[in-house]
């Protein structure tokens, strides 16, 4: 059986054949029953876990934050902390490889492709606890200094001290590494001891318990200053072959900086792409950084970040990769005298994978030079179109006129949606209430908002017709028969099942509401907070929003593995037990929205 | 556990036999919580004419398969091996030509077992092969305790429905136990797997 073990998938697949003999090896499996508490927070991991067959929960408090399934492994960061930060439990029957810790470590420092793909997973587990405090901010906007890397505190011995002791001292410490004081030609110095030199003192042939470890220590130390760009760091390590720096502040010695450690901060990948952004100067610059979206997604996505998260960071990066197109484009009078708009799931900041284009302008009044705006509009959608975006199917885009314009022209054109509502304007308006700002000048759009809502809100017909599609797609989906995957094989849309009665529900009750949030989240927050939804609905709907756009971004990735184009629709028969016991809780919940929608907005009558 | 008296009688009867006292180490009290998993693979199924070609062998350590302490051992047989059970296990006689003598097969298998309780599927037929290896070492046939996977097997079966036929198939019983099955007829996957399915019976029907 450990001739089976997964060397096709990731990590394990970038491995020489002595490094897979090696693996093979030292591997042992392991069982746990469903329930089994493989991992408890402060344990100090002596394995790395990959899954040959169940289903493992990471939890924080009573929260799961990542599910991991077959050939997952887990917990490479605590393996590499010595310290678990969650617990893992064994969601049903485990059967796991155990990859000893000595063996992982040995890899890493041998196959730097194995190092960066182990950390690249750990680098995104590690932003998506730093996004969970709001500290994510750091790494995307300011230059990576060494201090803000993780920076071990040194640990020093004397010079005197006999190699035994240390390694007693390494053993105890789990370290591989320390610190000598000594005295050279009659200067203070500082050296450093590694396994390496280990080796070397056993070779060197005097007995090692009276062997001083100054004798074998390395003094030619490599230093960075705290201060110094990250990049500084790496450049060192790669020009002098080593895996560990002395980080100085001054004179002053404050720890040391490992490679690992290095490499997990900067394999950040969001930080990276963000850069890339910020520094293009061309369209083809930036179409370079926006065909990097999708791998970060799915790296952030298989490191166990939450939906919602990816969902926020990719919405950042969208919009930062619009406005610099925009910038490109545009001359920069235009910038400055009109709004971009996102809309649509982008606007609410819902977008997960790449999909249409959903964008509008709104000019100052008076700007003019409608040739010159129509051509950088042109070229705004061209360039999108080139980045991966595809045009609107429904023509929403800023290319064609109906979807930019003056601001009095604009409101204009609102209002008129709302005082003649058709099928087709209903539309118009949904999309423009997910309007979000993304360069320019924000108030423009808060004035054209401030006038759709002045319109709509106390309209009690319109705000019937606009919720009523939440209907549409009414009771005749056989959901249960096509979840339990009764003789039907058809793919479940989750979009017409789910997403849309709660994202177009929400949105109905927020316009009633004037409430100028584009998120649902957010509209929920504020519809919780006026009382207008039941409180347990609210929270209910939001989970629900999660897991939906959770299991399409599974399903989205897997598309484009297969290099289809990411649909709504999933298979059903797909699903790991736990997935498809939330999507049954999830549509339950969905069908007590459309109802509760229906009587508030009495559409039984409507028809 | 304390042994009975038969128990007794018996490890005080095989401790007379021992050739070599280097062997009584075979009688310690083992390590708790742990076994060893076995499986053989044969020239056929006659268990006095044929010989071992192949013996895997991995400790068990409560829930965990020690398989990175794992041994496999080639041994060289006496006489042909049959066509048919090249089919199974897939050794033809040029695999094993280079095999062990069965005297230091014996040897390493003894080392690695020590005093640990054995576990296989259908052990019996094994332990019976082994015993031919064994028993011109160390005068006596296998001591340790052992544990056949496919008994407990039954007695979790017959007491959820004592009426019912209870198909005692290695691939079924794997499959009812939802158990990986991989690479069946190689000595150390079998073992192994066993060892998966005691690791789980020992979990359904408790402790042995």
């Amino acid at each position: 059986m450990p001739n089976a073990f997964p060397f096709h998938a990731s990590p394990f697949d970038c491995l020489t054949p002595g490094e897979r003999a090696l693996v093979r090896q030292s591997v042992d499996i392991v069982y746990y029953p469903a329930d089994a508490t493989i991992l408890s927070v402060d344990d100090a991991p002596e394995h790395l876990h990959v899954i040959i067959k169940g289903v493992v929960q990471q939890c924080e408090g009573d929260e799961v934050i990542a599910v991991h399934g077959p050939e997952d492994c887990f917990d490479a960061r605590g393996l590499v902390a010595g310290r678990v930060s969650n617990r893992f439990v064994a969601a049903e029957e485990v059967i796991a490889y155990l990859l000893p810790r000595d063996v992982v470590g040995g890899l890493i420092s041998a196959n730097a492709t194995f190092g960066a793909l182990l950390f690249s997973d750990l680098s995104n587990k590690l932003s998506a606890l730093a996004q969970r405090h709001g500290r994510h901010e750091l790494y995307s906007l300011t230059l990576a200094r060494v201090d803000e890397a993780l920076v071990r505190p040194p640990h020093f011995v004397d010079g005197t001290t006999d190699v035994v002791s240390v390694v007693h001292d390494l053993n105890a410490r789990r370290a591989d590494h320390v610190l000598v004081r000594s005295q050279r030609d009659g200067v203070d110095a500082v050296g450093m001891f590694t396994n390496t030199d280990l080796q070397r003192a056993i070779v060197d042939g005097r007995p090692l318990n009276t062997l001083p470890v100054a004798d074998l220590a390395n003094f030619r130390l490599v230093k960075v200053a705290a201060s110094a760009p990250l990049f500084d760091a790496l450049l060192l390590m790669v020009r002098h072959d080593i895996h560990r720096l002395v980080v100085t502040d001054g004179e002053r010695i404050v720890g040391l900086l490992q490679q690992l450690d290095l490499m997990s901060f900067l394999s950040n990948h969001s930080y990276l792409i963000m850069l890339r952004i910020a520094a293009a100067r061309t369209i083809e610059e930036l179409g370079r950084a926006a065909r990097q979206l999708p791998e970060l997604i799915s790296l952030l996505h298989g490191g166990g970040t939450r939906v919602e998260h990816v969902s926020r960071l990719v919405g950042e990066l969208n919009a930062k990769l619009f406005e610099r197109t925009w910038q490109l484009v545009a001359s920069p009078a235009l910038v400055e005298a009109s709004c971009l708009l996102v809309m649509g799931s982008e606007g609410r900041g819902e977008q997960l994978l790449r999909t249409d284009q959903d964008n509008g302008l709104i000019i100052r009044d008076g700007f003019g030079q409608a040739q010159e705006v129509a051509e950088a509009c042109r070229r705004f959608s061209a360039a999108l179109a080139e980045f991966g975006y595809p045009e609107c199917p429904g023509g929403i885009m800023l290319s064609r006129p109906a979807w930019r314009g003056e601001l009095a022209e604009f409101c204009d054109r609102v209002r008129q949606w709302i005082w003649h509502p058709d099928g087709e304007t209903l539309l118009s308006l949904a999309i423009f209430m997910d309007a979000r700002a993304v360069s320019g000048d924000p108030a423009l759009l808060a004035k054209v908002r401030s006038a759709v809502l002045d319109a709509a809100a106390h309209d009690a017909g319109l705000l019937a017709r606009f919720a009523a599609p939440v209907l549409a797609f009414g009771e005749q989906l056989p959901w249960w028969s096509r979840l339990l995957g009764r003789g039907n094989d058809e793919a479940l849309d989750l979009k017409k099942s789910g997403t849309f009665p709660i994202v177009h529900g929400i949105r109905a009750l927020a316009l009633e509401a004037r409430i100028g949030e584009t998120g649902t989240q957010a509209r929920i927050e504020q519809l919780l907070a006026r009382g207008t939804l039941p409180a347990d609905l609210g929270t209910d709907l939001c989970e629900s929003l999660h897991v939906l756009m959770g299991l399409k971004l599974k399903a989205g990735l897997a598309d484009l593995d297969l290099g289809r184009a990411p649909g709504n629709a999933i298979d059903v028969t797909q699903l790991t037990t736990l997935e498809r016991d939330l999507l049954k809780d999830t549509l339950a919940i969905v069908k007590r929205f459309r109802a509760w929608l229906v009587q508030h907005y009495r559409l039984d009558a409507l028809a | 556990m304390t042994p009975g008296p038969i128990t007794a009688l018996r490890r005080w009867w095989q401790l007379r036999q021992l050739r070599d006292p280097r062997w009584r180490c075979l009688f310690d009290t083992p390590p708790e919580h742990e076994w060893v998993a076995l499986d053989c693979e044969t020239t056929g199924l006659d268990v006095r004419r044929d010989e071992i070609i192949s013996i895997g062998a991995v400790r068990i350590r409560g829930r965990r398969l020690l398989t990175s302490e794992r041994l496999e051992l080639l041994v060289r047989p006496q006489c042909a091996v049959s066509p048919g059970s090249i089919r199974v296990h897939q050794l033809r006689e040029r695999d094993v030509a280079d095999g062990l003598a069965p005297v230091d097969a014996a040897t390493r298998l003894l080392e690695f077992i020590g005093p640990r309780p054995l576990v296989g599927y259908y052990l019996e037929f094994d332990v019976a092969m082994l015993n031919r290896l064994v028993r011109p070492l160390i005068g006596i046939r296998l001591p340790q305790r052992q544990v056949d996977v496919s008994g407990m097997y039954y007695d979790l079966k017959y007491r959820a429905n004592p009426d019912a036929w209870i198909d005692l198939r290695f691939a079924t019983l794997m499959q009812d136990l939802g158990l990986p099955m991989q690479d069946a007829h190689r000595a150390i996957n079998d073992a192994v797997m066993a060892g998966l399915a005691f690791v789980k019976l020992r979990e359904l029907v408790g402790d042995r």
